[in-house]
């Protein structure tokens, strides 16, 4: 009987002090020694954490050479996800341009398994995730320029604003289902969200934004949610999209040819056709009077 | 015992329904059926229907769903007495055989606890993928039988 649960006692330590790497249905796990094991590499950053000024070296397996380990070459993207259901994405392109390790040591100091860390010195260090447990493979999303998209200012026109927003206290906002549930006909999905300075995540529903709140800070509307932690939430939200429908908010992005450009669309239409079949120039300012009682905006080929 | 009875004879009045008509269900008034064929965005003209996203569920528990400006992109065939979907812009998911019901969304029908008729119904099946072709997104689903 010990010794049955010696043996289960090592399976959930080995389990735990491992990264699996997710390929489709295959699961491999990499341990700590095993990636000690592989060669090393050195990667040097020079940060500026709120004006002190940080120089580091980092020392671990290169994550080209993990994913040669394993004969993992098939995805458009890998998917980190941390302990505390933190999560970034490196596109293959990245990987290849950036050369990112797994770091083992920091300034000549071992981190333990808990504190390994994606290391990406070209990208910012809010996605350099800590405690990785998972990289998993993914193919490009279909996220294609959004058909149709609403105002967010007069989604919220009708939804009341409320003091401490559960589970927060000492602020003002409304529930984030409120803002999306009237537009999407099925919530069980991914969100891509993007900040007014670019910054985007995509986020499970279910798993990240059943319970998040929009906190209303001086006409900022800023993404929390009990259920991310708090390096995931989105400051200053701006965009919306999921499947191709879209919510904007007017006062975080000058005109639609602006937006399209921090979204990446590839292309753009002459003129969009809002709810009352008026045709807008996608050039034209929001804070123009035309844009005044518009709801909703639909592409037009 | 009459239960059993009554379930029989529902599956039944659904098998007859299935072999002469398309159910339009989700987010109407009320539930209606059409039998004709042609473009499907003049079908639902011509019946006043509105719909801002489809589900087109064939009886196999096969599905896709568009939206809006994909719906004129869909022809209505009747083959040996049973209704089909053919396109040749949208995805070839889209050309579904044997369909029985499409289930429409509009957004400004009433929600109860978020849910509206089409969410609920398009709660039952399960994402297989999703694909763009010429500016259409399409999802396929399966009916969930878990």
């Amino acid at each position: 009987m010990k010794k049955i649960l010696t043996i289960i006692c090592l399976i959930v330590w080995l389990t735990l002090s491992s990264i699996s790497i997710i390929d489709g249905k295959k699961t491999n796990e990499i341990s700590l020694k095993e990636l000690q094991l592989m060669p090393q590499t050195e990667l040097k950053t020079h940060r500026d954490k709120d004006g002190e000024i940080r120089d580091d070296i980092w020392i671990g397996a290169s994550l080209k050479d993990i994913l040669v380990e394993f004969q993992i070459s098939d995805f458009d993207q890998l998917r980190f996800t941390s302990e505390d259901n933190y999560q970034v994405r490196l596109t293959k392109l990245e990987i290849e341009e950036y050369s990112p390790i797994i770091a083992l040591n920091r300034n000549d100091e071992e981190l333990n398994e808990e504190n390994l860390r994606l290391v990406v010195p070209q990208i910012r260090d809010m996605f350099w995730i800590q405690g990785i447990v998972s990289v998993t493979t993914e193919q490009e999303d279909v996220m294609p320029a959004p058909y149709t998209l609403f105002v967010a200012e007069k989604i919220i026109e009708n939804i009341e604003i409320v003091p401490d927003p559960e589970p927060f206290k000492n602020m003002e906002g409304f529930f984030f289902i409120d803002l999306i549930s009237p537009k999407y006909p099925n919530l069980q999905d991914e969100f891509w969200l993007v900040s007014a300075d670019g910054v985007s995540h995509k986020l499970d529903f279910e798993k990240y934004l059943r319970n998040a709140v929009l906190i209303v800070d001086e006409r900022k509307y800023n993404l929390q949610s009990p259920d991310m932690p708090g390096g995931m939430w989105v400051k200053n939200l701006a965009y919306i999209q999921m499947s191709d429908r879209a919510i904007f908010f007017k006062d975080k992005l000058s005109n639609l040819h602006n937006m399209s450009r921090l979204l990446g669309w590839k292309a753009l239409p002459a003129f969009f056709i809002d709810q009352d079949e008026n045709k807008i120039d996608p050039k034209l300012d929001f804070n123009e009077p035309v844009w005044e009682n518009v709801k909703k905006v639909t592409w037009q080929d | 015992m009459a239960r059993l009875i009554s379930l029989l004879l529902f599956g039944l009045f659904l098998f007859s329904c299935s072999q002469s008509q398309i159910a339009i269900t989700g987010d109407i008034q009320e539930n209606i059926a059409i039998t004709e064929t042609g473009n499907l965005a003049e079908i639902f003209e011509s019946k006043n229907i509105s719909a801002e996203y489809i589900l087109v569920i064939a009886t196999d528990g096969t599905a896709f769903f568009i939206s809006e400006k994909s719906i004129s992109e869909l022809e209505i065939v009747k083959e040996k007495g049973k209704f089909q979907t053919e396109t040749t812009t949208l995805p070839p998911v889209c050309n579904l055989n044997n369909i029985t019901e499409i289930c429409v969304y509009n957004s400004d029908f009433p929600m109860t606890n978020y849910e509206t008729p089409f969410s609920k119904r398009i709660s039952e099946f399960e994402l297989l993928g999703e694909n763009s072709r010429e500016g259409h997104f399409v999802r396929k689903y399966k009916r969930d039988n878990k």
